[in-house]
């Protein structure tokens, strides 16, 4: 029988849709009669499509352009002086 | 060690009064530097089965080298030795015949040391940063990491300064030596090396003093017994002074160290045997040289591979398209270890300016989009330690090793996302992103955000796929954490139309 811990070590895999057909149905088996364990997955879940879906740490249009000019700035100011 | 032993070992081990161990041990530190070539996986499991531990094996190997260096040492710069010659015995002195064709499939490392995490460790992020990456064969040691510290610093003291000889000139001594030495993955590691620092020499004087290099390191390497204080002259006629003699002697030997060491190790090669080596024109005669070539896997498609072509070739505008599909990527992995805005902005512009520098040496070993997550990986652990005296990822956040236990445990509400805003919502995220540890934030903005698959993190990241999905698994549970006390299902009357259990 799984433990609840044991479910914890998996819920990532399981997630991703990683683990090994025995171990997800016994997995399903725990969820059956665990009502932790469950919510634990479903909030799990939640967190994984809230992150994926939040668009976070976007960068502006308009600062990006700014750093790549400054980038190619300095690349193409080296190549045209004559290199070692 | 009474001296008797001593001269009954040095002249023919075989025959003097040793533990099996200690025989079948020299026996195949002898072959490792007489035979390298021939030398395979089944031959250190022998040693390892026979009850030697793995740890012990790979120091033997490191000491094989090390003598390897120190007698290529001695006898280039013609130095006579401090002791009493011990005779050898004629069976032993016989040169084992050259075999014609060697079998060489790559069948992985000879030794089953775990790797080791090496985020930050401090030798590969210099190493990476001079010369573009981090060969196998060092990190095939990090079970000890002193000892790869230490190579290192001979690779940086010996091979990588420009003041005497240029790297260009050590990179054909030591591809002279491994190709000598049948190694065809040292020829491509120095070659490849070599590409990452740009040095194409199109001097059309460097033919003689070329020649010289080659012929000096080359007479080391295959008949050291007949080198002697004329093999010299060879580089004093080709216009070199004494100490760049010296420290052609040093990268010869230097070489000759790390062609033992993948002999031993049986490392993956770092780059694709027998690829020319960019603008550089060389040519070594040796004649077991063609025909003894390892196999490497097979480099899956890079849907960048021909804008990276361009700009491996010193196309900028090839390198501005590179850097528009990708900033963004770099942008949040500089934040998930920087932990903030303005940091991993100002790290943006290093990390591209390092990258165009060392994309000679990219060789779709992996994706390049994860080659440039690695390198961003680096700069932001550099800039760590510069702030704080950081060593690795390791040392930052509130650490709770043992079991992390959830303690919000209530049901969420069915749509969590429809109970805020965008920008809400974005807020939350980024704010509780920001709490989590720069190590398991970076992996979870790295496969649920950019949405990498696990062995491009790990492959990005320098780690193993286990410590990816632990890292993965810890930081998901923290943030749903923190989450938790804003979606649960009982809190809010914005969702009176859902009927949450």
């Amino acid at each position: 029988m799984i433990t609840c811990s044991d479910f914890m070590a998996e819920v990532g895999n399981y997630l991703d849709g990683d683990a090994a057909t025995e171990v997800r149905l016994r997995l399903e088996e725990h969820l059956a009669h665990c009502q932790t364990c469950t919510v634990l997955l479903d909030s799990s879940r939640k967190t994984l499509k809230i992150v994926t879906d939040s668009g976070s740490f976007d960068l502006p249009d308009a600062v990006f352009a700014g750093i790549t000019t400054q980038v190619m700035e300095k690349i193409r100011r080296a190549g045209t002086e004559t290199t070692t | 060690m009474p001296e008797a032993q001593i001269d009954a070992i040095v002249a023919d081990h075989r025959r003097a009064v040793l533990a099996d161990g200690t025989s079948r041990l020299l026996s195949f530190a002898q072959r490792l530097c007489r035979e390298g070539p021939s030398v395979k996986r089944q031959d250190v499991t022998e040693l390892t089965d026979s009850g030697l531990n793995q740890e012990f094996v790979l120091e033997s190997i490191v000491v094989t080298a090390l003598g390897t260096f120190l007698c290529m040492l001695a006898i280039a710069i013609s130095i006579p030795p401090e002791f009493g010659i011990r005779p050898i015995s004629p069976e032993v002195l016989t040169h084992p015949p050259t075999p014609t064709h060697i079998d060489r499939v790559h069948s992985g490392p000879n030794l089953a040391l775990p790797e080791g995490e090496f985020d930050g460790f401090a030798p590969f992020v210099r190493l990476q940063e001079q010369i573009g990456f981090v060969p196998n064969l060092l990190k095939a040691q990090m079970a000890r990491p002193d000892i790869v510290e230490a190579q290192i610093g001979l690779i940086e003291t010996i091979l990588l300064p420009e003041d005497l000889l240029g790297r260009a000139e050590k990179g054909l001594i030591a591809a002279t030596v491994s190709n000598s030495n049948r190694n065809q993955c040292g020829v491509a590691l120095h070659t490849g090396a070599l590409r990452a620092g740009g040095t194409t020499d199109n001097d059309s004087d460097r033919g003689a003093k070329d020649r010289a290099l080659t012929e000096f390191a080359g007479k080391l390497t295959i008949q050291p017994a007949a080198f002697d204080g004329r093999d010299g002259d060879l580089l004093r006629l080709a216009g070199f002074d004494e100490t760049q003699i010296l420290e052609a002697a040093a990268a010869a030997s230097l070489a000759g160290f790390l062609d033992t060491l993948q002999f031993g190790l049986g490392s993956a090669a770092d780059f694709e045997p027998g690829s020319p080596a960019g603008g550089f024109s060389w040519k070594i005669a040796h004649p077991a040289g063609a025909g003894l070539r390892p196999t490497v896997g097979e480099f899956p498609s890079d849907p960048d591979a021909d804008l990276v072509g361009r700009a491996q070739k010193g196309d900028p505008d090839a390198f501005e398209k590179l850097i528009e599909m990708h900033g963004r990527r770099i942008y949040r992995t500089l934040v998930g270890i920087l932990g903030n805005r303005d940091d991993a902005r100002d790290a943006m512009q290093d990390t591209f300016l390092k990258a165009f520098r060392h994309i000679g040496a990219f060789q779709y070993r992996s994706k390049f989009s994860t080659w440039l997550v690695s390198i961003a990986g680096n700069t932001g652990i550099e800039r760590l330690r510069e702030r704080r005296n950081v060593e690795s990822l390791d040392d930052i956040g509130f650490e709770s090793e043992e079991g992390f236990r959830p303690r919000q445990i209530q049901a969420w509400t069915d749509n969590p996302e429809d109970l805020y805003s965008r920008a809400e919502m974005r807020t939350l995220v980024e704010t509780s992103m920001m709490r989590l540890p720069a190590k398991y934030r970076l992996v979870l903005i790295l496969r649920d955000m950019e949405q990498l698959s696990t062995a491009e993190v790990a492959s990005a990241l320098g780690l193993g796929i286990p410590a990816v999905k632990a890292r993965l698994l810890r930081g998901r549970l923290m943030l749903r954490e923190t989450l938790a006390p804003h979606f649960r299902a009982s809190q809010n009357s914005a969702d009176a139309q859902g009927a949450p259990a």
